[in-house]
């Protein structure tokens, strides 16, 4: 330290935080009595030690709360890992012999029961009211009036489509290249419901669902999505990782792959990647249900819409391979 | 396992000068609540698998404080300290004479924390523990896990840093 100009900056420090040693804290201190820019100086930095003096700072009572509960659940789980341990070591095998009695037991109750537990097929009407071009079901070829049941998977080629029919209510109409397979179809005779899983694994669907005596409930999985509804009226699409749902009526209820869920209505039109998406809906997404809404039959090539156009006596809607609308076919009368 | 009642006696001492310590750092009361709560749920945790020493338990907690607030920062990316407008502090003390000096400490302490931005999370770990909780070098010696040579050395720079900061700026 100079005495004769200022403490030094690091010295000061030094003096404010008792490191000095006693005789220089004495030259320090004479210093500071006769300067007053050291002093000033002095000043500012015990200011700036100063404490806040946040004497209202706490945390809330609460969290002491918090910090026994977080106690308590570690001690349970730290008492029942020994507890299990202990258990499992000492009885191992009359454990294990002991679980699977139990998994034989269920699984035999399971399957003499499974029966007559809730399902009864023989109120169950399905079958195929409508085919046009290369149809399957179960990788038989399939017409009008083929009837089908619980997993059948029902195809279509590249240039068909086919009109499925639920006791005479529930309408299923596949278009070109989609596979869908029926995963659960029964009469639950304790809820008195009828009850229905479909799978489109990829391809073009439009239902509608009439449920107003509530029936009914349905759900449909696609390979990134399952969409369960009530009652409604809606054209699926189903492509790898993507869905597309255009609901026309009625409301429906998305979840996908992420567990995100959605409640789609009426006129929305909902896209599924990884998240779920609220699309702008087109004139062509509008043409195309409601052509398949009033039974119009689709098809992409022009020998088989012309030839649904005039068997069916309806208006076809022609499109490309990708669903793309290209032409309208008048209903009996087509290519003029 | 530490017993309940010791968490209890540790929770009682500790909790206030922890508390400060943490929020200092973040500036966030429901953050500084949630923080200390993993400390001592980290004490906790530690003590069923390891013998804990009495004595290192404060420098334990400190410690876990520290580490749990430079993560937060890093994941937030936030290294500021922005005025203190929480309702349930008293921004005046009854310890002041006036509202002026009162209204100039305030503003020196704001303008110390916007300087300490562009400081690292050591030292201001160090600054905070020697200006709020006015802890000796070899407490925060202690507490951080450095030497009280390099506690003393980090603190003769900071505090020069400030005062020329300050100086610039008009405080002196």
């Amino acid at each position: 330290m100079n005495m004769n100009n200022h403490i030094k900056r690091k010295d000061l420090i030094d003096f404010l935080f008792g490191t000095e040693n006693g005789v220089f804290r004495r030259k320090i201190e004479d210093h500071l009595s006769g300067c007053q820019h050291c002093k000033r100086e002095f000043k500012l930095l015990k200011k700036i030690f100063q404490s806040s003096n946040n004497t209202n700072l706490e945390p809330s009572e609460n969290l002491y709360n918090r910090i026994l509960s977080s106690y308590n659940n570690l001690q349970s789980e730290k008492r029942s890992g020994k507890t299990a341990k202990k258990f499992v070591k000492k009885n191992f095998k009359p454990v294990l012999v002991s679980a699977f009695s139990f998994l034989f037991i269920a699984a035999a109750f399971f399957v003499l029961n499974k029966s007559r537990v809730n399902k009864d097929l023989s109120k169950l009407s399905m079958v195929i009211n409508n085919v046009i071009g290369d149809v399957s079901v179960d990788n038989v070829e399939a017409g009008k009036q083929t009837k089908f049941g619980e997993s059948s998977i029902i195809k279509t080629g590249d240039n068909s489509s086919a009109e499925i029919l639920f006791n005479d209510r529930i309408l299923i109409k596949v278009t070109c290249n989609t596979i869908l397979k029926i995963e659960r179809a029964f009469y639950n005779k304790e809820e008195e419901k009828y009850n229905f899983s479909f799978i489109v694994k990829k391809g073009v669907v439009y239902s509608s669902f009439n449920n107003d005596d509530r029936k009914y409930k349905y759900r449909l999985k696609t390979p990134n999505s399952s969409i369960r509804s009530s009652g409604s009226e809606f054209l699926l699409s189903a492509s790898g990782k993507k869905t597309v749902l255009l609901v026309s009526d009625g409301t429906m209820v998305i979840k996908s792959g992420n567990g995100d869920e959605v409640a789609a209505f009426r006129n929305q039109k909902y896209i599924v990647t990884d998240k779920i998406s609220l699309k702008k809906i087109t004139r062509k997404d509008k043409d195309l249900a409601a052509w398949i809404k009033d039974k119009k039959v689709i098809s992409d090539k022009k020998t088989i819409a012309e030839k649904g156009s005039r068997e069916l006596n309806v208006e076809v809607a022609l499109t490309d391979k990708c669903g793309k609308l290209r032409s309208i076919l008048e209903k009996g009368n087509p290519g003029q | 396992m530490l017993e309940i009642e010791k968490i209890d006696s540790l929770y009682k001492d500790l909790k206030n000068e922890l508390f400060v310590y943490i929020y200092r750092f973040i500036n966030s009361y429901e953050l500084s609540e949630d923080i200390l709560h993993d400390c001592f749920i980290n004490l906790i945790k530690y003590s069923m698998k390891n013998e804990v020493n009495e004595k290192s338990i404060r420098a334990f907690l400190y410690r876990t404080a520290h580490n749990l607030c430079i993560n937060f920062l890093k994941r937030n990316s936030k290294f500021s300290f922005s005025d203190i407008e929480e309702t349930n502090i008293s921004k005046y003390s009854s310890s002041y004479d006036n509202v002026e000096a009162e209204i100039e400490v305030e503003e020196l302490n704001s303008k110390i924390y916007k300087l300490l931005e562009n400081i690292d999370e050591f030292s201001k770990s160090i600054f905070i523990m020697k200006k709020e909780m006015n802890l000796s070098f070899a407490q925060i010696a202690e507490n951080t896990g450095i030497s009280e040579r390099t506690v003393r050395r980090k603190m003769k720079k900071l505090s020069v840093y400030l005062m020329d900061e300050l100086k610039k700026t008009g405080f002196i």
